[in-house]
């Protein structure tokens, strides 16, 4: 008896609590916004274009909502919708979406093997052609970057690279500099191991930041800066030597306690992101333009920090980040108004849209001649940018032994022999 | 007359059932079916081209998915062997009628109710190489270094397995409890006037009128096990370096991270094979029985 | 001591309450709570995730497909069990086999099917497609019960003259109040929590159930934790306060041959 009158004071606060919110939380700005497009929608006939992106945090969204604001007041009969799916479900949504011929009408696409896939499978609008219309010029290594089979499938929209960003506090306190040769990196965390530091936070959870690993090391190890390639599309075995010696690299960081424990069972910005910011950790990779706002939002004022990329081989040689395009998006074959999509895109790409990019700490993929103040931090990405070297796998199933193979260096359960077999296993296929 | 008439009633009322099935589950796994003799990306339809059994044939030489299988039976085995056990505990505890059994009852419930994703997230935070458990566990000086429950080959899976106990000792529990109330009250009490000691009565009296109880728990137990999915991708995605794989979440890489939708429908029937076979062996044990 | 038990058990809950009431700086750095308690985080959390509409299209969707469930999982379940006719135990075990499919192997041929009955991006479709899934277990628990209903009373009533639409409403559907909350639990749980095929089948973000639209906030980068826990705990709240009114019907339909299989 006594406990059912219990249960119905619960229930009764419970709802009592939900009404309350559902009146004075209320909803998210957008409701509003698409209740009044509804409307106007029955009286007009709006084109309605969808746009797909799952980078729904920092400043990406500032810069997609910039370009839509620009766009819908030069052309009020179109109505873009952006949606925002987060990473993991992204892909499988377009999947579903793709073969049900639901697909939106741009949308946003990663590099490794879902680009070359998609670029040959006749679901996208090559762009070869509209690209040289009313598009800016993109540096020519980026349209080699998103040429496959001699055609260009996406609209670069900016570039990032991939550096470690450190704690210039700590270092002082330590009188490190910046390491210029592996062995310096090496000695550095063995310091840093006596006063109970970690060296550089990693975490390879989701697979990719560890595999960019290995592809800095391949940056030195390779001069030419083009096996790579080579060996993805076929041309030469990954069982080189120069492959071989990066794979070696990491996993001799990985004895040496240069990267920090726990990396597998860490996601990149999450756990490892946390290491450095609690000063746990002196460094921390992969950072790029993607996370170095949300770093000084979190860092605040506790430490100075900035970035630097893998050391080399030797002292002296020089510093080659790895990088390449960010954001790239892509136009579905079989959508309407495909006009109208590549139009957005111009806008995305403009000089308005590039002056939105740099304002936000963003690197255009094409050349920016506007005067906009620059960070430290902004200037050492930019001129990284000029100096990055590949970080693309195309052949989905090489990459993804990649990734999966350096977990097993990061774990210590595959040895550098056992990963390079791994990936000439995985080219065979 | 009578009996051709509730006949043709019958089928009328089960009639709705059959056509959701038929609809919505059935095609579906037909399709799988046709699918797993197919090579197909996923999101071409034009592009489904026909492989024979060359999938079949890459499966019997595909070494992840031998870990894969590996792992879903441990997952399957761990799990329910301990929830019952378990559970059968909890639901005893909560019989007993003590103080507390009340909140008892509920609080392990409660887990139950969660979304697997949900649980994942939250378990996952807290094993974090610098997460709450760590922290405790450095506090109270039994280890130095963290233990990686996630992030090392050799643990990730029963680290999940943990926490799938957890989230589902209190669904067992309760089955096991509702069971105990269908106990017939007369059994124990004569054995206890014949003077059985607590023990006996549990082993000899209470868990034998439970069996059909037991019989179906541990089914469902398996079935689960067999489909797990969410609570495996939300913690380790099948990782580090493929060591936790079970089926479904291998399916899925397959399926949404390769494009291979013919190979990832060989697995899902694979999946159902196996949950039918267990089915199926329940069921002649328990027909054994009678 | 038993209360300890249970307190104990539920320590990661209340770690993740605690998490809901953080301030964002400390969401890493804290063990258990701060001095502070946010709030607030609750409103902020509500609004973001636009749990309004969330709730909303959850509430559809479960409470519909549930709905549906009941009648019709009993419905078959009577026949199966009291109104046997040639074949009824095949089609039981059929339905009965729909609880092994995993929902991963035929998300992308149900997406096809719903695609081609128009039904893509609609309540309806993952309505239609929970029913299909949330059939066998329910069909299991009712048939179950139905078959320790004595078959005397059903004899009575057809010698009355009653026919078997209103012996099934009139008798038996009364008596089974426990199958209807323990089939009720069930689905409700299944489908509330549900969340890759919920993903797949809707477009929309005005359609999204509370699974996927939480998802979907929870970015790579810089995901608010105390956030997504103050919206781990709301979202908790509906589901578990309708296990609280029905926990001892529910208890009772396990109990009086439900579980019997």
């Amino acid at each position: 008896m006594r406990h059912s009158v219990l249960k119905r004071c619960i229930v009764l606060m419970v709802l009592v609590l939900f009404a309350g919110f559902s009146v004075f939380a209320g909803g998210s700005k957008e409701e509003p916004k698409e209740q009044g497009k509804t409307e106007e929608m029955a009286k007009e006939e709006k084109i309605v274009i969808e746009f797909w992106s799952w980078n729904n945090e920092g400043s990406y969204p500032i810069v997609h909502e910039d370009a839509e604001k620009r766009f819908e007041a030069d052309h009020p009969n179109v109505d873009i919708k952006r949606e925002y799916i987060s990473y993991t479900e992204y892909l499988v949504k377009l999947k579903a979406v793709l073969s049900g011929e639901e697909a939106p009408n741009v949308f946003q696409i990663p590099w490794a093997g879902e680009y070359t896939e998609l670029a040959r499978s006749g679901k996208l609008l090559p762009l070869t052609d509209h690209l040289k219309n009313g598009f800016p010029e993109f540096f020519p290594n980026i349209m080699n970057a998103i040429s496959v089979d001699g055609d260009a499938w996406a609209v670069p929209l900016d570039l990032n690279t991939l550096q470690i960003a450190y704690n210039k506090t700590l270092f002082e306190e330590m009188g490190f500099g910046i390491p210029k040769s592996n062995t310096e990196l090496i000695r550095m965390a063995q310091k840093l191991a006596d006063e109970g530091k970690f060296a550089v936070a990693l975490g390879t959870k989701d697979l990719w930041a560890g595999a960019d690993v290995f592809f800095a090391q391949i940056a030195y190890t390779d001069p030419s800066h083009t096996k790579m390639a080579k060996a993805d599309a076929g041309e030469i075995s990954w069982n080189s030597p120069e492959f071989l010696k990066a794979v070696q690299i990491v996993d001799e960081y990985t004895k040496k306690g240069v990267i920090a424990p726990g990396a597998n069972s860490m996601d990149a910005f999450v756990g490892a992101k946390n290491l450095f910011v609690q000063q746990q950790a002196a460094m921390f990779y992969p950072v790029g333009n993607f996370v170095t706002g949300g770093i000084t939002a979190d860092v605040g004022d506790s430490f100075e920090w900035s970035l630097f990329p893998w050391p080399p081989l030797k002292a002296g040689d020089e510093m080659l980040p790895t990088g390449g395009v960010a954001e790239m998006f892509v136009v579905a074959k079989d959508s309407d108004n495909q006009d109208v999509a590549l139009d957005f895109l111009r806008y995305l790409t403009n000089d308005a849209g590039k002056e939105i990019l740099v304002k936000n700490d963003f690197i255009p993929s094409s050349d920016f001649s506007g005067d906009v103040e620059m960070t430290d931090l902004y200037s050492n990405m930019l001129n990284a940018q000029s100096k990055s070297q590949s970080r693309v796998v195309y052949n989905t199933i090489v990459y993804t032994a990649v990734m999966n193979g350096m977990q097993g260096i990061y774990g210590q359960t595959l040895t550098p022999r056992e990963f390079i077999d791994s990936l000439v296993e995985a080219a065979a296929k | 007359m009578v009996l051709r008439r509730t006949a043709r009633i019958g089928f009328l009322f089960s009639l709705p059932a059959i056509v959701f099935f038929i609809l919505f589950l059935l095609i579906p796994v037909l399709s799988t079916f046709f699918l797993s003799f197919t090579e197909w990306k996923g999101f071409d339809l034009a592009n489904i081209k026909f492989a024979g059994v060359s999938n079949f044939a890459e499966l019997i030489e595909d070494k992840i998915f031998f870990i894969s299988l590996k792992n879903t039976l441990l997952f399957v085995a761990f799990t329910t062997v301990a929830l019952n056990i378990l559970g059968y505990i909890g639901a005893a505890i909560i019989d007993s009628g003590r103080r507390g059994t009340g909140f008892f009852k509920n609080a392990l419930f409660l887990p139950v109710l969660l979304a697997p994703i949900i649980i994942g997230i939250m378990w996952s935070r807290m094993l974090d190489a610098f997460g709450i458990v760590n922290q405790l566990l450095k506090a109270m000086e039994i280890i130095k270094m963290p233990i990686l429950f996630l992030g090392d080959q050799r643990i990730a899976l029963y680290t999940v397995i943990g926490a799938t106990i957890w989230q589902y000792l209190g669904y067992d529990m309760l089955l096991y409890y509702a069971g105990l109330q269908g106990v017939p009250y007369e059994l124990v009490e004569a054995a206890t006037i014949d003077g059985a000691s607590k023990w006996t009565i549990q082993l000899k009296v209470i868990i034998p009128s439970l069996s059909p109880v037991i019989a179906i728990t541990m089914l469902l137990n398996m079935i689960g096990g067999f489909k797990v999915f969410d609570i495996v991708y939300v913690m380790t995605a099948g990782g580090p370096n493929n060591s936790s794989h079970v089926f479904a979440t291998y399916l899925f890489q397959q399926a949404f991270r390769f494009n291979r939708m013919g190979y990832a429908s060989v697995i899902a029937i694979v999946i159902i094979v196996f949950s039918f076979l267990a089915a199926i062996i329940r069921l002649k044990l328990v027909r054994q029985e009678e | 001591m038993i209360y300890l038990a249970g307190a104990v058990y539920l320590v990661p809950i209340i770690w993740v309450i605690s998490l809901s009431l953080r301030s964002k700086k400390d969401v890493f750095s804290t063990i258990f709570f701060t001095r502070e308690l946010h709030l607030e985080n609750y409103f902020i959390a509500w609004k973001t995730f636009n749990f309004n509409l969330l709730f909303l299209n959850s509430c559809i969707i479960t409470c519909v497909s549930v709905v549906i469930v009941l009648v019709v999982s009993s419905m078959a379940a009577y026949a199966f069990s009291r109104l046997k006719y040639r074949g009824s135990e095949f089609f039981f075990y059929a339905i009965l086999l729909g609880m092994m499919v995993p929902p991963a192997a035929v998300v992308i041929p149900l997406f096809l099917i719903m695609k081609n009955l128009g039904l893509y991006n609609t309540h309806s479709a993952l309505i239609l497609a929970y029913i299909a899934f949330g059939l066998p277990i329910a069909v299991l628990i009712f048939r179950g019960f139905f078959l320790s209903v004595p078959a005397e009373l059903i004899e009575a009533a057809r010698i009355d003259g009653s026919s078997e639409v209103n012996t099934y409403l009139k008798i038996i559907m009364p008596l089974s109040t426990a199958a209807v909350a323990t089939v009720t639990i069930f689905s409700f749980m299944q489908n509330w929590n549900e969340f890759l095929l919920a993903l797949i089948l809707l477009k929309d973000k005005l359609l999204y159930t509370v699974p996927v639209g939480m998802a979907n906030l929870v970015g790579q980068w810089d995901s608010p934790w105390q956030l997504v826990a103050a919206g781990v705990i709301i979202s908790s709240v509906p589901i578990f306060t309708v296990y609280l009114l029905i926990q001892d019907l529910f208890i009772k339909g396990l109990t009086a041959g439900a579980v019997k299989g």
